[in-house]
């Protein structure tokens, strides 16, 4: 009966290694390696020696304080912030029933910019700058509070009440935006009966905010006084909203059987590929107002917004058109074998297996329009990368240009860092490579 | 051989003098026949002969050239509106499944009903997992194709094709991408199909179904049909030299 003890439940051998088993296999199996992994190590310490010295005492942070609504708003008027705030509470809003009703993604999403938020407001930035010990002033920073300098001791009462000033008067529109996503949350929570509704308020919220952000009578703000971070999200987010459907459109086109659709498809990707994207910028903003009718003039922050779309929607073809060549023709065939028309066969069997096999490349172009924002520059418009420039333009603050641009980097490799872990978590929800 | 209690006489499928090209190749060369309401036919022949090709231009997954094809009545033509009618009574199962990857087994089973047929959601769930009992496989419904077996699948796709409450269904080479173990699961469905009275075009080497089950075993050769009988006859008593080399070629092993 040796077949029974064959059948006996045989344990995997024990793989799991200690951390210094690890090492011994990994840095140290050999003499050579273990002399690679000391030169490695010295100069690892060499560089970040380097960098935490310059970082925590060399460098002068107190740039970014005083400049924070630059960065963020560009030449936005400061009498007219509340309008981008109103903006910000409604998509807190959205994004709070949003939370609420769908849970998974949008959930870690929303707790992702609810940290951001809470730590932007309990950060005591002006006191930062107030108690750092390089006097400001002479920067003629434009803003109130360093003029208002806050003379106190942390740990002091004087101080808990700046601090509480701060956080419930200064910042009281950010601790608005925070209050009013953790209610909604709450109020959304399993209401489906709402989902049409948000997604209806997510449509709006597009012209809601460019209304809002341009405001009317004796608010108006033009557009070119956008800018910063603000313009950078704006140009992005229509960007990226409008290349996809285009690009879809353009893509299942160049595969028509129609002669028409599929050579003005593959004229239009083809042409606009072979362009750089600042001559499109400059063809927008320079030749096309030529041939507007009479007064007629678009908007030069809308010029930029269609050059960008244009440009991406051709990318965004041709990576759609590599998912549509790797589904199988049998997919098409089952599809119609059932009866489905043509458009109801792309929407619901072709294009879900075509996009989700090429997420990674579709990121990829949603990242790089991200950052060719910053190209506007040349119309000119001063997004984060133009106000940035504006700023450092001033011989005065020459020097501190290593801060700037560093600061800036962070925040570009912020949103184009949360951009790529959206994407890897969507492909493991949908479980990309499994069925 | 048994009897089909449930063949009638009224034409369901009449296809007149069909030709079709691939380029130069000359595929189907004037079929001429008809398939009556609650026939099973089974396709056989080499590869190459245009049996597939042939199944296939019956709901217009391949385009003829000439002749016509009439099914339930309604011709086929470059009408879309007709192609689609036909379509929802022509259920069709493939040799390599072609579920929807991304897509649950029962959803995979309800699409149909639900874009094409408008049946509600609760309907077509409903619906679906009956169907999924008939075919032995209902604790597999929440599952998605590619964690089920290849036996599982094909009668997944089969489920698929009869939630649209087909009156005819095309079968192409079911079971040919099949491990041995799982080709009798999925004819034992077919099998079951059969008695159940529904009209079957069956593209199958499995010789031993045509026997059983089929009405008329039609024999393609090089786009023609060389030979078409009942199975007794076509077995025991082919007339063809071109039928005689097949079966003795197919029974060998």
């Amino acid at each position: 009966m040796d077949n029974l003890a064959v059948t006996q439940e045989v344990k995997p051998p024990n793989t799991k290694k200690g951390p210094v088993k690890w090492l011994k296999d990994n840095l140290l199996n050999t003499w050579y390696n273990a002399v690679l992994t000391c030169f490695a190590l010295v100069f690892l310490f060499l560089v970040f020696q380097g960098v935490f010295t310059w970082v925590f005492t060399q460098a002068k942070w107190q740039v970014i304080p005083a400049y924070l609504q630059v960065f963020l708003t560009g030449p936005y008027p400061k009498e007219q912030i509340w309008q981008i705030w109103i903006v910000l509470c409604t998509l807190s809003v959205l994004l709070g029933l949003s939370a609420g009703i769908w849970h998974g993604l949008v959930f870690k999403l929303s707790i992702a910019i609810a940290s951001i938020g809470l730590i932007s407001l309990l950060i005591p930035l002006e006191i930062v700058n107030s108690i750092a010990s390089i006097d400001l002033t002479f920067l003629f920073v434009p803003l109130e509070f360093v003029n208002k300098k806050i003379e106190t001791e942390p740990g002091t009462l004087e101080f808990n009440l700046n601090i509480i000033h701060l956080i419930f008067f200064k910042r009281r529109w950010l601790l608005g935006s925070l209050v009013l996503l953790v209610v909604t949350f709450f109020l959304g929570r399993n209401k489906h009966v709402l989902k049409q509704w948000v997604i209806g308020g997510w449509i709006l919220s597009f012209p809601w905010t460019m209304i809002m952000l341009h405001g009317f009578g004796e608010n108006t703000v033009s557009t070119t006084n956008w800018g910063g971070l603000l313009l950078t999200l704006i140009l992005a987010t229509v960007g990226i909203v409008a290349c996809f459907p285009l690009g879809v459109l353009l893509a299942l086109g160049r595969r028509s059987q129609l002669p028409a659709i599929k050579w003005v498809s593959t004229i239009y990707i083809e042409t606009v590929r072979g362009v750089p994207l600042i001559t499109i910028l400059f063809i927008g903003n320079i030749i096309l107002p030529i041939f507007m009718p009479g007064d007629f003039q678009l908007d030069k922050v809308i010029r930029a917004m269609i050059g960008l779309t244009l440009f991406s929607a051709a990318y965004m073809a041709e990576n759609v058109r590599g998912g549509l060549q790797a589904v199988p023709q049998g997919q098409v065939e089952a599809a119609q074998a059932v009866g489905l028309t043509y458009p109801k066969t792309m929407l619901f069997i072709v294009l879900p297996q075509a996009l989700r096999s090429v997420i990674p490349a579709i990121v990829g172009q949603f990242i790089a329009l991200f950052k060719d924002t910053s190209l506007v520059y040349i119309i000119p418009l001063f997004d984060l990368l133009g106000a940035t420039k504006s700023v450092l333009g001033n011989p005065k603050w020459q020097g501190l240009q290593a801060e700037v641009y560093l600061f800036v980097a962070v925040i570009y490799f912020a949103f184009t860092y949360a951009m790529s872990s959206v994407s890897q978590k969507i492909e493991a929800d949908l479980g990309v490579g499994k069925h | 051989m048994t009897e089909n209690e449930n063949i009638t006489n009224d034409p369901i499928i009449i296809c007149e003098d069909i030709h079709k090209w691939f380029d130069d190749f000359h595929v189907l060369k004037g079929i001429t026949t008809t398939f009556k309401k609650g026939e099973k036919a089974v396709i056989c022949g080499p590869s190459g002969s245009g049996k597939s090709t042939f199944i296939r231009t019956i709901n217009r997954l391949e385009e003829h050239q000439r002749g016509t094809i009439i099914v339930d009545g309604i011709e086929l033509s470059n009408d879309l509106r007709n192609i689609n009618l036909i379509r929802q009574e022509v259920g069709m199962v493939f040799q390599q499944f072609n579920l929807f990857p991304h897509l649950t087994n029962i959803k995979n089973i309800t699409l149909g009903p639900i874009q094409v047929r408008k049946m509600s959601k609760r309907a077509a769930e409903e619906a679906a997992l009956a169907l999924l009992e008939r075919m032995g496989i209902a604790d597999q419904a929440y599952k998605y194709p590619s964690e089920v077996s290849g036996g599982q699948q094909q009668r997944v796709a089969i489920a698929r094709a009869l939630a649209m409450e087909p009156k005819i269904m095309l079968f192409d080479e079911p079971t040919s991408a099949l491990d041995p173990e799982m080709i009798s699961e999925v004819l034992d469905v077919m099998r079951e199909l059969a008695h159940s009275g529904m009209t079957m075009l069956v593209v199958t080497h499995e010789m031993g179904f045509a026997r059983e089950v089929a009405d008329r075993v039609m024999f393609f050769d090089e786009g023609v049909v060389v030979e078409e009988a009942a199975p007794a006859d076509f077995f025991d008593n082919p007339q063809h030299d071109r039928t005689k080399l097949f079966i003795s070629q197919t029974l060998q092993h």
